[in-house]
């Protein structure tokens, strides 16, 4: 990975990973986690969340922790380490808002080359799969390990 | 000999906070939402070949 990440605690699954990002507003719980998508075998849905002090996760919140790039390297990890655990299973992402969407291809953009050795990476226009490219808008990826 | 008194440890358990629970994301409702829309954005434009 390019940027330094965040350690993080898996889960028994290891269909969800904890860590906390630290930052000028304190020390922020957040939540990477996995299901799997209905209707789907093998297709699992990436969701981010923070926890807000009722003990709820929320995925709409701005954090602005001023560590966005060590909290995105730290999701693209466990995008790894899910796929190297889960092999046959895909990675669907798509953020809750536009503006979370488009802060998971600043993601995959900033952390391209040391996925794409390894995963084929899609991105959605319109109805179309496309394979991911720089700059280019997308509603929705797909993730996962090169055969 | 004295006896060791265990003061300090029990007045520091009965004062603990409890640790704070984090609820799964699966429990919210945005999830919930969130799983319904990529259902149904994958039945509606399929998957490129190879990712099923």
């Amino acid at each position: 990975m390019k940027s330094d990440r965040y350690i993080t605690r898996a889960s028994r699954s290891t269909l969800e990973y904890t860590f906390n990002s630290e930052g000028p507003k304190g020390r922020i719980i957040k939540r990477v986690s996995y299901d799997s998508v209905p209707g789907t075998l093998h297709l699992y849905n990436l969701a981010l969340g923070d926890l807000n002090e009722d003990g709820n996760l929320n995925d709409t919140v701005i954090t602005n922790n001023k560590d966005t790039r060590k909290v995105l390297a730290t999701v693209a990890w466990t995008v790894k380490q899910f796929l190297h655990k889960h092999p046959h299973k895909s990675i669907y992402i798509e953020g809750n808002t536009k503006a979370r969407t488009r802060l998971y291809r600043i993601a995959i953009s900033n952390n391209f080359d040391s996925l794409n050795a390894e995963f084929e990476i899609f991105g959605l226009t319109g109805n179309d799969w496309r394979p991911f490219k720089h700059n280019t808008n997308y509603s929705a990826f797909l993730v996962h390990l090169k055969k | 000999m004295t006896k060791k008194s265990n003061k300090s440890t029990s007045h520091a358990t009965k004062h603990a906070k409890p640790e704070k629970k984090i609820k799964s994301i699966r429990e919210t409702q945005w999830h919930k939402e969130k799983m319904k829309r990529a259902a149904e954005t994958i039945a509606r434009v399929g998957l490129p070949k190879g990712f099923e």
